[in-house]
C-alpha cells in the first residue's frame, strides 16, 4: 500500500501486468526509452526492455492494426495513443476491424488502447479531446473511464486481462491531481460495475472520469444550501450499469447528467434516455445534462473554461433541478 | 410443380430490370441453368438460367418491360419425371417458399437482395398512408386550446404532475381531487415527490378522504379560465393568486356556461302562510335543536314540484336525458374561501324536520370545514338562496350536469291588489330559475314555475 | 523465373536449399483446387442470377493461379490473410464449397454463421482472420499476427494480399512500414489485375508499377506472371521460406486481369474489348490444363474425370448448404462480447 497518483496507479497497474503475465506487452510513440509523453509508462522500459515496451512509428493505424493481429492470436497488446484525440487515425481499426471481429467469426481481440483524454490542461483542439462517445456508439468494444486512481489501476488491470477491446480513458487532468492509497499487486475493478462515490438524498449527478471529481467539489456548496447529492461514478460506459442509474434516481428522483465528451449524442445522452424510458417513474424534475459544448475545444483558458463541465456548472444544474 | 422465376437482384442498389429477351416460349421444355431470358438493370446485362428444368408454362412479364426486384417474371412447371427434382428435394420447396416470402412480406423489406427496392417501396407507402388519413379521423384538437365565437381563447391548463408523482397516485390511490389538499412547494407550487411523502405519511394516520376542491362540483371536467389581454397594472394593485378552490370555482362556472344553454324565469309567490308556518313553529324545532330557516319550507313545494316535472331532475349526457330517480338537492353555501354546494341526498324521503337537520348539519359542516367527498356529490337540482342578503332576482349558473337550478329572492312585505281589488300587505318573494333550454323549453320551466309558486302558496294554508 | 526488381534489403542476401517448384502430384492439385475455384463461382454466381444469392456475387476468374498458388506454398502453421478474390486460397486452407455455399446463401452453416456476407469467410482452425471489405485494413493485422509469431517464436509465416486498388489506401503504407522496421514473416501479394472496380491502374497510381514502391519501406520485392500457376507458387514458396529463416518481409506483385466486372452486377463495359480479348489467351487455367498435358502429368480423360468429379461434389455442397438452416433472428444479438475462456485463439 502507498500512496500513489492517478498517474502513478496507472503505471502500477500496467507494471503489475508485464509482471504477472508473458503475454502482455505494450506499443506506442515514445513510451520507451522516452517513458511516454505524460511519462505513465516510465521505468517499464528499463524493467521489461524493448520486446515488452515497444516504440512504434507515428502510426496509430498500423500499431493498432497489429495489436489487433497479435491479440488475435492470443496476446494481450496494450497500446497507446499518445493523446486520445490521435485515435480518429485508427478509427477504421478500431470499429470496423477490432469490434466486429468476434461478432463476425468468433475471433477474440483482447487488446486494450489506452486514451489520455480530457480538457483543463490548455492543449487546444487536439490534444483535449474526449472522444469516449463514438466509441460507446460502436458494438463491440468497451469503454472504460476511470475517475479515480484505485479505480484506474483496478479497471486497468480488468481491461487488459478482458478478451475484448477495451478502450481505457485516462483523464490527464486527473493524473496529477488525485492520490490515494494504492494496494500493491494485482487486483481487479469489475467491468460494468458502477461505484456509488458519495451517498446523498435530494438529486443524483451521474458522472465519469473528470466530471465525478467536478460532481464531489460542488457537494459540499450545495450541502450547505440543504441539498444533498448523490454522485454516481459510472467507471465504464460500456458495459453501463444501468441498475445503478436506475436504482439513484428511483431514490432521489431527480438527476444531473455530467460529462466531459461532447453534449450532442454524447455518453450522458444515453443515461438520459434509460431514465426516460425505464426511470420515467421515477422522475420528479427533468433531467439536465452538463457536459462539453457542441464546439471543438478551444485553446485560451477563458474559452475552455467556459467550454467545460465545472462544479460551478453542475452545481448550477443541481441547484435548478433541485427547486423544480 | 410450378417454380416461380424472379427478377433477380444484380447489385445491391439495383431496384429493377427490364426483360430484354426471352430465349424460350411457353410450352419450351427448359433444361436446369439453361439461359431463358435476358436481362438489363442499370448496372449490367446479363443473362438469366433456370433454376430448375421443366416446361416454361407461363410468361408474366414481356420483352422491353421492366419489373421491380423479385417480381415474378415467369413460372416453370417441374417434371414429375424430372430427375434434379427428386435428387435435390430440399431446393425446391426453399425456391418456392422464397418467393412466398418476397411476396408475403411486402411491407417489411426482406433481407438481403430485394432490400433496396422494398424499402423504397416501403417509404413510399408509408408516406402516402399519412397523407391517405383522410379515411381516418383527423388528429384530436388539442383540448388545450380553444377558441370561443367571440373571439376568446380558452387555455385549459393543468398542474404539472411529475411522473413519480403521478405513480405514488396511482399506488396510494389517490385521485387529482385528493391531490388539490396536498399544497405544493415545488416551482409554481407543484407537488413534489416531497411533498407527497409528507402528505402520505399523516394520510395513513387519518385515512378519511379530506374534501379537495375540485370535488366541489360534480363535472369539473377540463379547467376553463378566461386568457385575457395584459391587464393595466397600477403600483398599489395588489396581484394574488388564485386558491385553488377559486380556480375551480371559475372552471366550473366557465365550463357550465360552455355547457348548458341558459335561460331564465321569474315568478312571484305568496309566502305569507309560510312564513306564519315558520313563525308559528320555530320554537318546536328548535327544541329539538333545529333552527327552522326558509330553505327547508322552499324544498318541501320544490321537491313537489320536481316530482311533477321530472326533466327538471335530469342530467344531459351526450345525446342522451338522464332522469334521475331521487332527488338529491345541492345547496349552495358561501363561504370565506368561495362557493360549496353540499347535497341532501334522497332530499324527497325527509319531512320537513329531517330537511331541516340536513340542511343545518350540511352548512356547520361546511363552515367547520368538516364536510367529505360525499357530502359534495350526486346532487340533481340545486338551490342556492341569495335572498338572504335582500336579493330580489338572479340569474344563477346552473351546477353541472344539473339541468336547472332554483333561486328565491329576499322575502319581503308588499302591497299587494287582490282579486277583489282590495290591497294586502303580504309576505312575497320572486323565484328565480335558470334552466338548461337543450332539454328544458321555456313553456315547461314556466309550467314548473307556475306549479311551484302554487304549491309554495298552498302546502302551509292548512297548518295555521 | 521471376524477375526481380532492385530493392534495398536490410537482410543479407539469403539462397534456398532448392528451388521451389511443384511435383506432379502437387500440379496434379494444384490443378483441382483451380479447377474447384472456377467452378464454385460459377455455380454462386447461377444461384445469384436465380434470386438464391442476395446482396453481392464475386468472381476470381483469371485470378485462379495466384489464389490457389500462393496458398499451396503455406504450411499448415502459416496464416492466411485474403482478399475478395481468394476462393482458391480458402478451399486449399480447407474450406469447402459447403462452407462458401452456406455463406453465400446465409446459412448458419457459414463459417460466420451468417453474421458476415459472401466473400468474408474467417476460420480460426484454418488460421484464416474473417477479412472486412476494407481490404487494406487487414494489412496492420497481418503485421500484427506475424509480430506475435515472432515474439512468441514460432516459425509461421503470414501472407496477405491486396489488390491494386487497396494498395493507394492509408494502411497499406502503415504496415509496410511496420513491416519493414520490424523485420516481419510477412510475405505480401500484390495482385495487380488491372482494375480497381472500373478504374485503371493509370488512374490509381503514378509509379510504373506497385512493386517500385517496396524500396521505399525497405523490403525486398518482385513482379512475376500471375497466370502461371508453376511460377507464382516458387516465387511464393521462396519468399515465404525466406521469411521462415528470419529474412523479414517480401512483396510480390503478381499480374492477372480481372476477368469479370467487379461484381455479378457489373459487366465491365469499361474495359476494352481487346484488352479482354488478349487477356483470354493468358486464361490461367488454361494455361495449366495445357501444361499438364504437354508435360504428360494428366491426360485429357483424367482431367475430365477430375472436373466431374468437381462437378458432383460442388452440386452435393450446394444442395446441402440450400437445406441448411437459416439462423434464428433472436441470434441477431448474440457475439457482440467475446467470453472469458481461453478458445478461439489462434495460438491454442
Amino acid at each position: 500500500m502507498a500512496v500513489k497518483t492517478y498517474l502513478e496507479a496507472i503505471t502500477d497497474g500496467l507494471r503489475e501486468c508485464l509482471k504477472a503475465d508473458p503475454d502482455v506487452f505494450l506499443m506506442g510513440e515514445d513510451i520507451g526509452v522516452f517513458g511516454g509523453a505524460f511519462k505513465v509508462t516510465k521505468g517499464l522500459f528499463e524493467e521489461f526492455g524493448p520486446e515488452r515496451v515497444m516504440d512504434t512509428p507515428i502510426s496509430e493505424a498500423g500499431f493498432v492494426g497489429a495489436g489487433i493481429g497479435a491479440a488475435l492470436c492470443g496476446l494481450r497488446p496494450v497500446v497507446e495513443m499518445q493523446f486520445s484525440d490521435f485515435i480518429s487515425c485508427c478509427f477504421n481499426q478500431i470499429v470496423n476491424v477490432a469490434a466486429t471481429i468476434h461478432y463476425r467469426w468468433g475471433g477474440k481481440v483482447p487488446l486494450t488502447i489506452r486514451c489520455p483524454s480530457g480538457g483543463g490542461v490548455r492543449g487546444g483542439p487536439f490534444h483535449s479531446q474526449s472522444p469516449e462517445g463514438w466509441f460507446m456508439h460502436t458494438p463491440g468494444l468497451y469503454v472504460v473511464c476511470p475517475a479515480t486512481p484505485y479505480d484506474a489501476k483496478g479497471l486497468l488491470v480488468s481491461s487488459i486481462r478482458n478478451n475484448n477491446p477495451v478502450l481505457f480513458f485516462e483523464h490527464k487532468w486527473l493524473y496529477r491531481r488525485l492520490k490515494e492509497d494504492i494496494p500493491d499487486g494485482l487486483y481487479e475493478v469489475p467491468l460494468g460495475v458502477a461505484d456509488i462515490a458519495r451517498e446523498g438524498t435530494d438529486v443524483s449527478v451521474i458522472a465519469y472520469g473528470s466530471c465525478v471529481a467536478h460532481a464531489l467539489d460542488a457537494a459540499e456548496g450545495l450541502e450547505k444550501d440543504g441539498i444533498s447529492i448523490e454522485v454516481v461514478d459510472l467507471r465504464t460506459l460500456v458495459p453501463l450499469d444501468k441498475e445503478a442509474i436506475l436504482n439513484t434516481v428511483k431514490k432521489t428522483s431527480r438527476a444531473v447528467v455530467a460529462y466531459e465528451d461532447h453534449i450532442v449524442a454524447g455518453p450522458g445522452s444515453e443515461v438520459c434516455s434509460i431514465l426516460a424510458n425505464e426511470g420515467f417513474e421515477y422522475l420528479d424534475a427533468p433531467v439536465e445534462r452538463v457536459a462539453g459544448l457542441q464546439t471543438p475545444i478551444p485553446y485560451a483558458p477563458v474559452l475552455e473554461d467556459t467550454y467545460l463541465p465545472s462544479p460551478q456548472k453542475i452545481a448550477e444544474a443541481v441547484r435548478r433541478v433541485a427547486a423544480f | 410443380m410450378k417454380v416461380d422465376i424472379v427478377m433477380p437482384q444484380l447489385g445491391e442498389s439495383v431496384a429493377e430490370g427490364t426483360i430484354l429477351k426471352w430465349h424460350k416460349k411457353v410450352g419450351d421444355p427448359v433444361a436446369k441453368d439453361e439461359v431463358i431470358y435476358e436481362v438489363s438493370t442499370d448496372k449490367i446485362d446479363t443473362e438469366i438460367p433456370a433454376p430448375v428444368a421443366g416446361v416454361l408454362s407461363e410468361i408474366l412479364v414481356p420483352e422491353e418491360k421492366t419489373v421491380d426486384v423479385g417480381t415474378v417474371v415467369a413460372r416453370i412447371e417441374t417434371q414429375a419425371q424430372d430427375a434434379a427434382q427428386s435428387k435435390t428435394p430440399a431446393a425446391k420447396p426453399l425456391a418456392g417458399k422464397q418467393v412466398e416470402e418476397v411476396k408475403k412480406s411486402e411491407p417489411k423489406p426482406h433481407m438481403g437482395g430485394e432490400s433496396g427496392k422494398q424499402e423504397t417501396r416501403m417509404i413510399s407507402r408509408s408516406r402516402g398512408a399519412t397523407s391517405a388519413g383522410s379515411s381516418r379521423p383527423p388528429p384530436p384538437i388539442t383540448p388545450s386550446r380553444s377558441t370561443q365565437p367571440g373571439g376568446v381563447v380558452i387555455r385549459r391548463e393543468k398542474t404539472f404532475l411529475s411522473p413519480v408523482v403521478r405513480k405514488m397516485m396511482r399506488l396510494h390511490n389517490i385521485d387529482e381531487q385528493e391531490l388539490e389538499v396536498i399544497s405544493g412547494s415545488g416551482a409554481q407550487g407543484r407537488i413534489t415527490k416531497r411533498d407527497m411523502e409528507g402528505y402520505l405519511s399523516g394520510r395513513s394516520a387519518a385515512p378519511r378522504r379530506a374534501v379537495a376542491p375540485s370535488i366541489l362540483f360534480d363535472r369539473p371536467s377540463g379547467k376553463a379560465l378566461v386568457d385575457t389581454q395584459p391587464i393595466a397594472k397600477f403600483s398599489r394593485d395588489r396581484v394574488e393568486k388564485m386558491s385553488n378552490i377559486r380556480k375551480k370555482i371559475a372552471e366550473h362556472m366557465i365550463f357550465s356556461r360552455q355547457t348548458s344553454a341558459h335561460c331564465q324565469l321569474y315568478h312571484e309567490a305568496d309566502v305569507t302562510d309560510m312564513m306564519r308556518y315558520r313563525d308559528l313553529h320555530e320554537a318546536e324545532y328548535a327544541a329539538q335543536g333545529v333552527k327552522l330557516t326558509v330553505t327547508p319550507l322552499f324544498l318541501i313545494p320544490l321537491m313537489q314540484a320536481i316530482r311533477e316535472f321530472p326533466v327538471m331532475n335530469a342530467s344531459v349526457q351526450g345525446d342522451e336525458i338522464i332522469y334521475h330517480e331521487n332527488i338529491n338537492i345541492g345547496l349552495a353555501v358561501a363561504m370565506d374561501k368561495g362557493l360549496i354546494v353540499p347535497v341532501i341526498k334522497q332530499a324527497e324521503a325527509l319531512n320537513l324536520l329531517g330537511l331541516a337537520k340536513a340542511v343545518q348539519t350540511l352548512a356547520s359542516r361546511a363552515r367547520e370545514n368538516k364536510l367529505t367527498v360525499d357530502d359534495l356529490k350526486g346532487g340533481t337540482f340545486t338551490l342556492t338562496n341569495p335572498g338572504m342578503y335582500g336579493t330580489l332576482m338572479s340569474a344563477p349558473i346552473i351546477n353541472q350536469p344539473q339541468v336547472a337550478i332554483f333561486s328565491p329572492g329576499a322575502v319581503q312585505k308588499r302591497v299587494v291588489v287582490r282579486g277583489d281589488n282590495s290591497l294586502a300587505i303580504r309576505d312575497r318573494v320572486y323565484l328565480s330559475l335558470s334552466f338548461d333550454h337543450r332539454v328544458i323549453d321555456g313553456a315547461v320551466a314556466g309550467a314548473f314555475l307556475k306549479s311551484l309558486t302554487q304549491k309554495l302558496e298552498r302546502s302551509f294554508s292548512f297548518e295555521a | 523465373m521471376a524477375k526481380k526488381t532492385a530493392a534495398k534489403s536490410k537482410s543479407t542476401a539469403w539462397s534456398p536449399k532448392a528451388e521451389y517448384l511443384l511435383t506432379k502430384e502437387q500440379a496434379k492439385e494444384v490443378y483441382y483446387y483451380m479447377r474447384l475455384n472456377r467452378s464454385v463461382e460459377e455455380r454462386a454466381a447461377a444461384l445469384y442470377r436465380q434470386g438464391k444469392i442476395v446482396g453481392g456475387c464475386y468472381s476470381s476468374t483469371g485470378n485462379e493461379a495466384v489464389s490457389v498458388a500462393t496458398a499451396y506454398a503455406l504450411e499448415k502453421r502459416d496464416f492466411f490473410v485474403p482478399l475478395l478474390r481468394n476462393f482458391g486460397g480458402h478451399l486449399v486452407r480447407g474450406q469447402t464449397p459447403f462452407h462458401i455455399f452456406s455463406q453465400y446463401l446465409g446459412r448458419t452453416t457459414s463459417p460466420t454463421r451468417a453474421k458476415d456476407c459472401n466473400v468474408h469467410l474467417g476460420n480460426i482452425k484454418l488460421k484464416i482472420p474473417g477479412i472486412i471489405s476494407h481490404l487494406s485494413a487487414y494489412m496492420p493485422l497481418a503485421c500484427g499476427i506475424a509480430l506475435a509469431c515472432k515474439k512468441r517464436g514460432l516459425d509461421s509465416v503470414v501472407i496477405n494480399y491486396i489488390g491494386n486498388g487497396g494498395a493507394n489506401v492509408g494502411e497499406f503504407h502503415e504496415a509496410l512500414n511496420l513491416a519493414g522496421v520490424w523485420r516481419l514473416p510477412f510475405v505480401l501479394i500484390i495482385e495487380n489485375n488491372q482494375y480497381a472496380y472500373s478504374t485503371p491502374n493509370t488512374a490509381q497510381y503514378a509509379c510504373q508499377d506497385l512493386i517500385d514502391r517496396a524500396p521505399g519501406y525497405g523490403i525486398e520485392g518482385a513482379k512475376i506472371d500471375g497466370t502461371d500457376a508453376f511460377t507464382v507458387y516458387g516465387t511464393t514458396k521462396w519468399a515465404i521460406e525466406r521469411a521462415r529463416a528470419g529474412h523479414g518481409p517480401y512483396i510480390i506483385q503478381t499480374e492477372t486481369m480481372r476477368m469479370r466486372g467487379h461484381a455479378e452486377h457489373d459487366g465491365f463495359e469499361y474495359v476494352p474489348k481487346s484488352m479482354i480479348e488478349a487477356w483470354k489467351k493468358k486464361d490461367p487455367l488454361n494455361k495449366m490444363v495445357q501444361t499438364l498435358k504437354t508435360e504428360k502429368i494428366m491426360t485429357e480423360k483424367e482431367i475430365q474425370a477430375t472436373d466431374q468429379k468437381i462437378q458432383d461434389l460442388i452440386e452435393r455442397d450446394v444442395e446441402k448448404a440450400l437445406a441448411a438452416p437459416l439462423p434464428d433472428p433472436e441470434e441477431v444479438t448474440q457475439g457482440v462480447f467475446a467470453d472469458q475462456t481461453t478458445e478461439n485463439f489462434f495460438f491454442n
